[in-house]
């Protein structure tokens, strides 16, 4: 995969997690609220990581 | 206002550690903005959830908002991509590089026109960062190094952002506090702006050649200074303050063709030696001897006195500024026709968060909905817009098939151009608002901000006050949202120390806040998204943090002065 698609998919897990947060918080169901923050704390993650596991993360 | 808020300098050091974090990761470590704001925004949800008493549901609605908030800004980096690349694809800069060198080939005077002069006029009936995508690109055209063509506007259209787009952070903070006198705010904050914009016009011009370029250009910025901060202060006292910066950036726009035409900035000038924003300056130094035009630090930019391509073929001026053209139009109309703005502004959509409070009673109210978004009144939209009709125009005049047959080599396709700059920024602004909202909902910024307030005394709060607004504007990226966030807390403290003029504290609040807009992550995300430089920020911040230091301090000492002097009334 490379480095614009892991930064795709983690856009991707940030943004979808905002629905299952605001749905989840509003109507009290820990597991979609909790899903959400999981999911955004994933997306925050890739940057990091594709800083130091890719072997050339500017070939975007 | 909340009596349990651990006011203490170990909560607000460890309220310092995800924004120290951050700094450091961009600065110095030079991370790229979307990695850095990761660190910071992990940094902020773990302080929070240790030390602040924020619970795990109550960090996730924080962090949705922020997500949301986010949507604002991302709604602006995606289509001013499309609209650079709609221009660029058809040589539209390259065309207004050679047709405004035409008019003079005066490099310091052509800086200062875009980077100080259109970037006001632009901020002056836009905002949310759509300045800096505008003039970046311009300024790149003009042979100005990238991370220069981001810093520059940034710096120049600073001043113009409180009573600039319409007056919104003006009218905010009229919003948010009750005002002892809204018209010696209104003049407090006319004096006060006036610094950043003249320190602004004469920073640029030391930035492009150091002292020799400031005596250069020094009467240029004395005229231009006089009309945009003494235009804007005399403005503020006869008409709505929320009309000034329109007032003064228009006249000040109007006033480069007189000073284009007097003989001293009429043709290059060769009373400046070292250029040292200028792209060609970097081969002219470089050991390796690298090519004139090359720019060493990405992005890509022409010289304006290196050897002129080709331009036959090349788009009339009236047709490279269409665009430009159509998106101040559809601003200013839709800014000014209430009846189309409120029209148009009635299609909201937004999502519904429910109240959550820290262990410390840092309460935040159920909200449904949540900061709603206004699609079709969005800067987003108008760049899309214009983008749309240059896209139709220049297909039909034929400059994408001019264009291409110029071209070197093919062209990467459209979308992947797009995304290839736009989804590493996205994750940055992304994680910047959850950072943000964050401290914000936990309570991590009160902390730092009546920490700040207590260490003062009543002579030096004034230096405090906007060093505080330029804290908001930097979490927030906004003047607007600082306004928002500390307006009513500045007032209350001014209050409490008493000997304190609130007019000037208030202004000093605003003021921060339009300087802070300089070092605001998400407006150094668009311009460096705009420039084609996007994991540079900290490069650009290098420049901008020390302006803002500088210039905040500036305005601090002018506070200083003015309450122990007695103007500008005492409360």
């Amino acid at each position: 995969m490379d480095v614009l698609r892991r930064y795709t998919l983690a856009f991707a897990l940030m943004a979808l997690s905002l629905p299952a947060v605001s749905y989840g918080a509003s109507a009290g169901i820990a597991a979609a609220w909790g899903v959400g923050i999981a999911m955004l704390f994933v997306g925050g993650l890739v940057p990091p990581a594709v800083r130091f596991a890719a072997a050339d993360p500017d070939a975007i | 206002m909340y009596a349990l808020l651990p006011v203490s300098p170990l909560y607000a050091g460890l309220a310092l550690v995800p924004l120290a974090l951050l700094l450091f990761t961009l600065v110095v470590l030079r991370w790229r903005a979307h990695e850095a704001a990761s660190v910071g925004m992990f940094a902020a949800a773990a302080v929070a959830l240790a030390a602040y008493g924020l619970s795990p549901e109550a960090l996730s609605v924080a962090s949705g908002k922020g997500v949301w908030d986010a949507v604002f800004v991302l709604y602006v980096i995606v289509p001013a991509l499309v609209f650079y690349h709609v221009i660029e694809r058809a040589d539209g800069f390259e065309a207004l590089r050679t047709r405004i060198t035409a008019f003079t080939e005066n490099e310091l005077f052509l800086v200062l026109a875009f980077g100080w002069v259109f970037v006001s006029f632009m901020q002056s009936i836009s905002g949310f960062g759509t300045p800096i995508v505008v003039v970046a690109p311009l300024l790149l055209a003009l042979g100005v190094k990238p991370v220069y063509s981001v810093a520059i506007p940034l710096v120049g259209h600073a001043w113009a952002n409180t009573f600039g787009t319409l007056g919104v952070a003006w009218l905010a903070l009229v919003q948010v506090v009750e005002m002892q006198s809204v018209a010696a705010t209104a003049l407090a904050l006319g004096v006060l702006l006036w610094i950043p914009n003249l320190v602004g016009g004469l920073s640029i011009a030391w930035l492009y050649g150091r002292w020799e370029a400031v005596r250069y250009a020094f009467p240029m910025v004395a005229v231009v200074s006089l009309i945009h901060g003494g235009g804007q202060l005399a403005a503020v006292t006869v008409i709505p303050p929320e009309f000034a910066n329109f007032f003064a950036a228009s006249v000040g726009l109007l006033a480069l063709a007189p000073l284009a035409a007097w003989s001293r900035y009429a043709t290059p000038t060769d009373a400046i030696e070292r250029r040292p924003v200028m792209a060609e300056s970097i081969a002219a130094t470089d050991a390796d001897g690298s090519s004139p035009t090359a720019v060493a630090d990405g992005g890509t930019a022409t010289a304006a006195d290196a050897a002129d391509p080709a331009d036959d073929g090349l788009m009339s001026l009236p047709m490279a500024a269409l665009p430009f053209v159509a998106l101040a139009a559809a601003a200013f109309v839709t800014a000014v026709v209430t009846p189309l703005s409120d029209a148009l502004g009635s299609i909201q959509v937004g999502l519904s968060f429910p109240e959550i409070a820290t262990s410390f009673g840092v309460v935040t109210e159920a909200t449904a909905p949540y900061s709603p978004f206004s699609p079709l009144t969005h800067p987003g939209t108008f760049l899309l817009l214009s983008a749309l009709v240059a896209f139709v125009v220049y297909r039909r005049k034929g400059h994408y098939e001019a264009a291409t047959a110029r071209a070197d080599e093919p062209r990467e396709a459209f979308s992947r151009t797009v995304l290839a700059t736009a989804i590493p920024a996205s994750i940055a602004v992304v994680s910047f608002l959850v950072m943000a909202k964050v401290m914000d909902h936990s309570g991590q910024v009160l902390v730092l901000a009546e920490s700040a307030a207590n260490v003062a005394t009543p002579a030096t709060y004034g230096f405090f006050s906007p060093l505080i607004g330029s804290l908001g504007a930097f979490m927030t990226s906004s003047n607007t949202a600082s306004n928002i966030l500390f307006g009513g807390l500045q007032q209350q403290t001014a209050a409490q120390l008493g000997g304190l003029s609130e007019p000037l504290i208030l202004a000093g609040q605003s003021a921060g806040g339009a300087i802070g807009n300089a070092i605001s992550p998400g407006n150094v995300i668009l311009g460096t998204t705009a420039a084609g430089i996007v994991g540079r920020e900290g490069d650009v911040l290098r420049v901008t943090i020390p302006w803002v230091a500088l210039v905040g301090a500036l305005v601090g000492l002018v506070i200083v002065a003015l309450n122990a002097a007695g103007l500008l009334g005492v409360a």
